[in-house]
């Protein structure tokens, strides 16, 4: 094994591995407050690669950038829907909840397609191909720029949960809706607040997707089944879990994709998590909530 | 009230988990195996086009169009309809595309000239999305409900070979412009003419006798196999790897992606780590787009590359990669300045109809050529009958863009590929030396990124 790929892939697999950090907190985030898996999750980042790459194309808008602009949109339309149609659901059947966001999904896609064609698109900037030499491992510029926005979006939400009075409040009611309640939490308030910067999240995930990655509407369906890996594995509702596998997870693709084969790469991500999760079914963060039947 | 340990918080969410995390595997499977979900194809596999007009004119020239003014097969009042799955969608758009628009403009040209056998001619066509499964439904529903006269075949060998068969069973002739590998021709089908000068495991083959004719000292010494698990992929890499290892060129990298691979920094880091000085890239587009990209971006600077497939999309390959793409070569049939009878016609009509594009994609041509190799058999048999075309091809050679094409008995074509190489922003014809659409000398070693 040549030490420098070797290297090469490590860094490689810990900048992607904070780019899916990022995609997958909005995933833990709605999970922790709400106990629904939203399969829509990484059709909403597609979804955002694409606007990311509308405006980069008519507006130049740099891609990094349009994550501001996304960010606030993506917060109101997800509050907004679980506002009007999740919270009601969500009273009725939880399963009902998951069903929505699977159909949501589908139609993402559906008008993905139709507005942009099902053909791969990538957003592809003035720096796009540039790189640096550290001591002979080159370090692609785009995702080392992207590490660095996940890190600095993951920190802020670390700050606005650990920090905050509404992030204290969605920690509470991660934990316990009802306890949450009686303590003077307004869960039905916080939930949608949550829900909303859950999305967000999505919204700060496409244009890094868009700018390393190239996408197409269907990806959302090999992006879900990673983002579930990574928040299963994390531990569900975990932050700090779901930051910590998705490093784990990015180096073993990327380092198994060098070291034994590309046609392992994919697989590794499914062995890891399904062999964490016969030693230590919670995940590596998840904890072990003690509630009545 | 009885408490109760649980791994995952709350109860009855836990089955559902796995069910999510299984199912999105196996969602995650089905993505791999095809682009798109079936979804999306409710509304957009009803794409179905008519790309004849009913403006009729008299008006007509060049070899290509030559019309029968009078009706010789009933009924005469109505259109001949041709049928077509193709991958308008999907991973494969952009070479489906072009060669859809290949077919538009051929239409165009005999129903301009007062169409085929004194009748108009019709496309009905489906977007298969890139699809097989969804492409071969589409085929069946033309032949059995649509009853079109004839068909045409879909882009590449992963929808070709699975349509060619329900073609083959409906005795209709499957006369297709990018379905060349050899599983195509395995199952000795009559009906099954591949329209380019050869199959898929020759279409390297100029590369290679290039890379073998070097002067010792400028040969490689390695090359590097980085290809798409696709069956024309897979044949013409397997054909070029055989060549060169036996003329002692080291596979130093070999190593097969899904379609639906969008991450190549890790492949990139480890072709470019194996120390290889050549690459043949196996590739259909996306693909051969992002492996320059991740190329680039680690300053891999190989003394040749070569795409199975994606440089000869041209205009989407350079809107794609800018001036990256000087210096990458691959095989094809045809390039715009070639000098085969009735090229300049259809280069023309072409750039007519698709007023925005200036360079045609060579799938554009393989298109265009499927009509005339259609149109030549139904003016010789004077008949829509299928088994009297196929009969007809067998025994005949047809003049196309893409050279004299005739075909064996399973419906090989018998020609050889031009090596092109883009330089200077466009797209030369650098080998072989005695073809006279020559028109430059391949530069080697290739310019940087």
């Amino acid at each position: 094994m040549n030490p420098q790929l070797l290297g090469q892939s490590i860094v490689l697999g810990i900048l992607t591995g904070g780019v899916y950090a990022l995609m997958a907190s909005g995933l833990t985030l709605i999970f922790g407050v709400m106990r629904v898996v939203n399969v829509a999750h990484a059709a909403m980042i597609v979804m955002s690669a694409y606007l990311s790459w509308m405006l980069y194309r008519t507006l130049g808008l740099d891609p990094l950038l349009s994550i501001i602009v996304l960010m606030p949109v993506f917060f109101v339309l997800g509050a907004l829907g679980q506002w009007v149609v999740l919270r009601r659901l969500g009273g009725r059947d939880l399963t009902l909840t998951v069903l929505v966001s699977f159909g949501f999904a589908i139609i993402l896609e559906g008008l993905q397609g139709s507005l942009w064609s099902s053909s791969f698109q990538a957003i592809n900037t003035a720096y796009s191909l540039d790189s640096f030499n550290i001591l002979g491992i080159y370090v692609p510029l785009v995702r080392l720029l992207a590490a660095g926005a996940a890190l600095a979006l993951l920190g802020a939400l670390f700050v606005v949960l650990s920090r905050t009075n509404l992030g204290r409040a969605i920690r509470a009611t991660t934990q316990d809706p009802r306890s949450a309640a009686l303590v003077g939490v307004n869960v039905e308030y916080v939930t949608t607040l949550a829900f909303g910067l859950g999305v967000a999240m999505a919204a700060a995930g496409g244009p890094l997707l868009g700018m390393l990655f190239a996408f197409y509407p269907a990806t959302h369906w090999l992006w879900i089944g990673k983002l579930l890996a990574v928040v299963v594995l994390g531990g569900l509702g975990s932050l700090k879990g779901t930051f910590v596998a998705a490093m784990i997870l990015g180096l073993a693709e990327q380092v198994a994709t060098v070291t034994i084969s590309l046609d392992w790469a994919p697989l590794v991500f499914y062995l890891f998590l399904f062999g964490v999760l016969i030693v230590r079914p919670r995940g590596l963060f998840g904890t072990v909530a003690r509630e009545s039947l | 009230m009885r408490r109760s340990n649980r791994s995952i918080a709350v109860p009855g969410v836990r089955p559902l988990l796995v069910l999510l995390v299984a199912g999105s595997v196996a969602l995650a499977g089905c993505a791999g195996a095809a682009t798109p979900s079936p979804a999306a194809s409710a509304a957009a596999s009803v794409a179905a086009s008519v790309a004849a007009s009913a403006a009729a004119s008299a008006a007509s020239s060049g070899p290509s169009a030559s019309p029968s003014a009078a009706c010789a097969i009933p009924p005469c009042d109505q259109p001949i309809v041709i049928g077509v799955s193709q991958a308008l969608t999907g991973d494969k758009s952009d070479p489906g595309t072009a060669i859809e628009h290949g077919y538009q403009v051929w239409i165009k040209e005999v129903n301009d000239a007062g169409g085929l056998l004194g009748r108009k001619l019709v496309l009905k066509e489906y977007d298969n999305q890139s699809l097989a499964d969804t492409a071969v439904s589409q085929i069946e529903r033309l032949v059995t409900v649509d009853k079109v006269d004839l068909l045409f075949g879909p882009f590449s060998s992963a929808l070709t070979i699975p349509t060619s068969a329900v073609a083959e069973k409906y005795k209709m002739a499957f006369i297709e412009g990018a379905g060349g590998a050899p599983g195509v021709f395995q199952r000795n089908f009559h009906y099954t003419f591949f329209v380019q000068p050869a199959t898929a495991e020759h279409q390297a083959d100029p590369f290679v006798a290039y890379l073998l004719a070097l002067p010792a000292d400028q040969r490689p010494a390695s090359a590097a196999y980085p290809q798409q698990d696709d069956p024309f992929v897979k044949a013409t890499e397997d054909g070029a790897q055989k060549a060169l290892e036996a003329a002692g060129i080291k596979t130093v990298y070999h190593d097969v992606y899904p379609p639906t691979q969008t991450d190549f920094a890790s492949i990139a880091a480890a072709v470019k780590a194996s120390g290889a000085e050549v690459v043949l890239g196996g590739t259909i587009f996306n693909d051969a787009v992002a492996q320059v990209q991740a190329y680039a971006s680690i300053n891999y600077q190989p003394k040749a590359v070569y795409f199975t497939s994606g440089p000869g999309t041209v205009g989407a390959y350079k809107q794609a990669l800018g001036s990256k793409v000087n210096g990458t070569m691959t095989g094809d049939g045809w390039v715009q300045t070639s000098i085969e009878p009735g090229n300049a016609k259809f280069v023309a009509d072409y750039l007519a109809m698709f007023p925005a594009e200036k360079d045609i994609p060579g799938e554009a041509a393989e298109g265009y050529s499927v009509g005339q190799v259609l149109q030549a058999a139904v003016l010789g048999t004077q008949s829509l009958d299928n088994t009297k075309i196929a009969d007809w091809l067998h025994a005949n050679s047809v003049q196309t863009v893409q050279g004299n094409i005739g075909w064996d008995a399973v419906g090989r074509p018998n020609g050889s590929y031009l090596l092109e190489q883009y330089q200077g922003g466009q797209m030369k014809v650098v080998a072989p030396s005695a073809d006279p659409n020559k028109n430059a000398d391949p530069v080697y070693p290739k310019p940087k990124w």
